[in-house]
């Protein structure tokens, strides 16, 4: 079971293992990781997921669709590595993987 | 044309919802009554003006309001509109947050955006509050050291946290949906299932560890454990939901059972001294005796908590000669109070049998090199 690293905005950091399958924002709720909401349930319909992405995990994290670049619209600070953590798989290649929590979600 | 058509733009200004109609560039052309209400602005102040003045652009977001309502207009898409709120302000400054509706109509001499806005600024406030708490109550159940699960009325765990998974063994996926029989020994199980109906048609809505004594549990291993529960019960709707927090009382056990053999040790050594020997508190009060100091009391009775002097020693019908042997042993023990130890030789008289005694109080100092016990030891003279 992979690895995550989930660090809040206060530099707290959370590892969890999550099953591969799942998604980081499901590994997050489940485990009660502050920060993550995930509101929506993983329908990439509410921005309450958002993650930053650091630099070199975005190539193992696979390319976001147009839908979740539409709704990363109403996430607070967005970035060039921002992400919604509902759509991004964990697997094998996540193993350790530390992503970043924004100040806000609503 | 129909009474409701005559009526429809009275109507529409009477909607309980507040109502705009914009341009698809966003200017607004229409403001009903609800919506003059909900912002604050009136009509005069807010037609011809965009709506950004109503909807700003937020400098932490980028969502372009006019581009979502072109967005959700064509693909009013449930979740989206369910979940995804506008960030608005009153003509006041306050801060709102919108659920929106948006239809596009071309029917009115151009394109334009029909759009009801309903301010769900407190209901979204409530529901993050409940959340948060909800997470923190969570989280308190999480890193709590007792095992915490829940069964439905078909007695199928429906609640599993990680201390659970750590006492049974069974991950969450594995427990969740299993029988609660699973976690208990074979031949209890029937116990276990007659005590839960009992409990859940009784009246009582909780009982805690103590009440329930101890139980038996069974890891996945098979490994048998000695535990404690304390149960609750809570109707979701008409659901029964029975939840459990669960402690192992392996350890403690077995602290308890060295605890009883080291004071059964020292009872042994301390009840079966030939001398006699009695621990006092520093007010001179006996807290324990031994078998060979209570033979030398004339008189059987209690003796716990009284002062040494204060013991039935004396069994002679001379007064005077008791209270002055009390005063000595009184002014002994304050010699012993002040840090030393002191030794002498006393005459008991008990009745028939005078003895002589060789008599000690050795005084027991705390970290703090406070006397906090005496220990009084006599021993017969030979020939005594």
């Amino acid at each position: 079971m992979p690895k995550i690293i989930y660090v809040e905005q206060n530099g707290t950091e959370h590892e969890v293992q999550v099953p591969s399958g799942q998604s980081l924002m499901d590994g997050a709720v489940a485990r009660m990781v502050p920060g993550i909401e995930g509101d929506c349930g993983g329908l990439c319909a509410c921005a309450t997921c958002h993650i930053y992405i650091p630099e070199e995990w975005k190539g193992r994290c696979g390319e976001s669709e147009e839908l979740e670049q539409n709704i990363l619209d109403f996430a607070f600070d967005v970035k060039t590595n921002s992400r919604l953590a509902c759509q991004i798989k964990v697997s094998e290649a996540l193993e350790g993987i530390r992503v970043f929590m924004p100040e806000r979600q609503y | 044309m129909s009474f409701i058509e005559s009526k429809a733009v009275q109507l529409l200004n009477d909607l309980p919802e507040a109502l705009l109609i914009t341009t698809v560039t966003g200017e607004i052309v229409y403001f009903n009554r609800s919506a003059t209400t909900q912002s604050g602005f009136t009509h005069k102040e807010i037609i011809g003006d965009h709506v950004s003045r109503l909807l700003p652009q937020s400098s932490r977001r980028k969502v372009d309001v006019v581009k979502w309502f072109g967005r959700w207009a064509d693909n009013p898409d449930p979740g989206q509109l369910r979940y995804l709120t506008l960030e608005g302000v009153r003509k006041s400054g306050e801060p709102r947050r919108y659920q929106v509706r948006v239809s596009r109509s071309e029917d009115l001499g151009g394109i334009y955006f029909v759009i009801v806005l309903r301010d769900v600024t407190e209901e979204q406030e409530q529901t993050t509050a409940l959340r948060h708490s909800q997470l923190i109550a969570n989280r308190i159940i999480a890193i709590g050291e007792d095992a915490v699960l829940s069964i439905d009325q078909d007695n199928n765990i429906c609640f599993w946290n990680q201390r659970a998974e750590k006492l049974f063994g069974y991950t969450e996926k594995e427990a969740m949906g299993a029988n609660i029989n699973m976690l208990l020994p074979q031949n209890i199980r029937d116990e276990h299932t007659t005590s839960i109906q009992t409990f859940s048609s009784g009246k009582q809505p909780s009982r805690s560890m103590g009440e329930r004594g101890e139980i038996t549990g069974q890891h996945k291993s098979g490994k048998i454990m000695p535990l404690e529960a304390s149960i609750t019960k809570t109707y979701i709707g008409d659901r029964l939901v029975l939840s459990a927090q669960v402690r192992d009382i392996t350890q403690r056990k077995k602290v308890e059972v060295d605890l009883a053999e080291r004071e059964a040790r020292f009872s042994a050594v301390f009840n079966h001294a030939v001398e006699a020997i009695a621990l006092l508190d520093n007010t001179g009060c006996v807290l324990e005796i031994n078998q060979a100091a209570r033979e030398m009391l004339p008189i059987d009775e209690p003796v716990i908590n009284k002062p040494l002097w204060g013991l039935p020693w004396w069994n002679s019908s001379n007064g005077s000669e008791q209270s002055e042997f009390e005063e000595r042993l009184r002014g002994r023990f304050h010699q012993a109070m002040l840090g030393n130890t002191v030794h002498t030789r006393t005459s008991l008289d008990a009745g028939s049998d005078a003895l002589d005694l060789d008599f000690s109080l050795t005084p027991i100092f705390n970290n703090s090199n406070h006397v906090l016990y005496l220990i009084a030891e006599a021993r017969k003279l030979a020939g005594s």
